[in-house]
Formats: C-alpha cells, sequence, structure tokens
C-alpha cells in the first residue's frame, strides 16, 4: 500500500525509509529518495518562505494518480510521498518522495517522474515571500518540457 | 437551486473571499454559471476568474468543456497549480 500525505507538519527522512523498509519485501534492492527545500534566494532575490494552499481532496487525489502512473510505467514495490502545506521557512522540508523497487534504474526513473509530475499537475499553489515582496510561484516552461518529456518516452515506447 | 463555489491562492486574495453560494438554475450551465458570479461579485472584480489560465473544478474534477450543474455541486475556481 503506498502512502500520500499532504501536511502542514514537518517529515523525518529516516523514519520514512526505516518505514519503506519495512514494507517494500525481500526482493527490494534499491530505494531512491528525493527531498525539496524551500530554497533561500532566487538568483539575488532574498526568500524568506513560502506559503503553500491545497485543495482538500482534489490534492490527494491528483497525487494519487501521479503514483498510479509511475506504477504503470516501473515496477515498483513502494511509493511514499509527503507534501507539506501551510508556512514554510526559507531551508525548511517541502516534499519528499520514497521509491522502493527491485532493482536501481525503475527506482532512480519513478522518483524523478513523480517529482516532474507534481510540479505541474499536483494541485497546489505555492507564494514565495521574498524580501521585495510576495509572489505568486508558475510552473515555468522547463517544468512542462519536463512532463512532456515523459509523455512523449511513453508515446515512443508503444510504437 | 444552490451550488457552492470556491477560490483558491491568487483569486482568493484578489476576489477577498474564498467560498460564496449562488443560486442557479437546475443544469445551470458554465455561461449562466459566470453570469451569476458577476451579478454576485460585480463584472470587474470577476474578471481575474475569467482569466484563460483559470481552471474549473466540479465536484474536484476538472471541466474543460461546458457542464450541468446539479444541486449542492461544489464549483471550485483553479489558477495555475504547482506543487513539489
Amino acid at each position: 500500500m503506498d502512502v500520500i500525505r499532504v501536511q502542514a507538519e514537518d517529515f523525518t527522512l529516516a523514519t520514512e525509509y526505516k518505514a519503506c523498509t519495512d514494507v517494500a519485501g525481500r526482493d527490494c534492492g534499491a530505494i531512491a529518495t528525493f527531498v525539496g527545500l524551500v530554497r533561500q534566494a532566487d538568483g539575488d532575490t532574498q526568500v524568506t518562505g513560502l506559503h503553500l494552499e491545497h485543495y482538500p481532496g482534489m490534492t490527494e487525489a491528483s497525487i494519487e494518480k501521479i503514483v498510479e502512473d509511475a506504477r504503470q510505467r516501473w515496477s515498483l514495490q513502494h511509493i511514499r510521498v509527503i507534501h507539506r502545506i501551510g508556512e514554510l521557512s526559507a531551508g525548511s522540508q517541502i516534499v519528499l518522495v520514497v521509491v522502493a523497487s527491485t532493482h536501481r534504474p525503475d527506482a532512480f526513473a519513478a522518483c524523478e517522474f513523480i517529482m516532474d509530475l507534481l510540479k505541474t499537475e499536483a494541485v497546489f499553489w505555492k507564494k514565495e515571500i521574498r524580501s521585495t515582496g510576495e509572489i505568486w510561484i508558475k510552473s515555468t516552461a522547463g517544468d512542462y518540457d519536463r512532463r512532456d518529456g515523459w509523455e512523449n518516452a511513453a508515446t515512443s515506447s508503444m510504437k | 437551486m444552490k451550488v457552492n463555489v470556491l477560490f483558491f491562492a491568487s483569486l482568493k486574495e484578489d476576489l477577498g473571499v474564498s467560498e460564496i453560494e449562488l443560486d442557479v438554475s437546475m443544469l445551470a450551465g458554465r455561461s449562466e454559471l459566470l453570469s451569476a458570479l458577476k451579478n454576485e461579485l460585480g463584472t470587474e472584480c470577476v474578471a481575474p476568474v475569467l482569466e484563460e489560465n483559470v481552471s474549473i473544478a466540479i465536484n474536484r474534477r476538472i471541466e474543460k468543456g461546458d457542464f450541468a450543474l446539479k444541486d449542492g455541486d461544489e464549483i471550485a475556481f483553479l489558477p495555475p497549480i504547482t506543487g513539489g
């Protein structure tokens, strides 16, 4: 059973890693983890924090869809996604992705895929609190390129 | 009939409200919903909601085309999303 949590509280990588190893199974040979942080600066602009909003129910469903898509593409034993909401200060942890698989290629690829899709498909809104003011963050052209890259990869592998 | 309308993030800030109840007719579609919204909030105030990059979700599902509302539906106006 995969784990998806949207929470204000911080998370501990060691705890989540242990929880993953507890359920991943005996043929688990690879666990990839990713932690996203609130940047303390964006170029020359000082960032003091991030305000994260979500839409209860719809946000969790959007993450479930990403996790299901990952499972369709790779052979995975366990997935954990934790995404924080609320007021986060610079340097705080925002997001955790843990993926367990038998071999490393699937774990690496699925972890990257989930993070890329969270950027464009997960129902969150992020407002960056900067020294110069506040700004709602949007997905970048690079974020969409990375998402489209996965779509193109899926299409070409089906040919 | 009554439907509940939610606004998130920048829309909530622009409109100064996160949730309103609207009275619309049974099976009201996109244009009637937006008209009801204009009547409730004022034509100028509602402009951010009509931006091309704003999505509409009915009962937590994005609806790209037209729709037919039912009593008690939850409608959400979603500005561009980004997580991670």
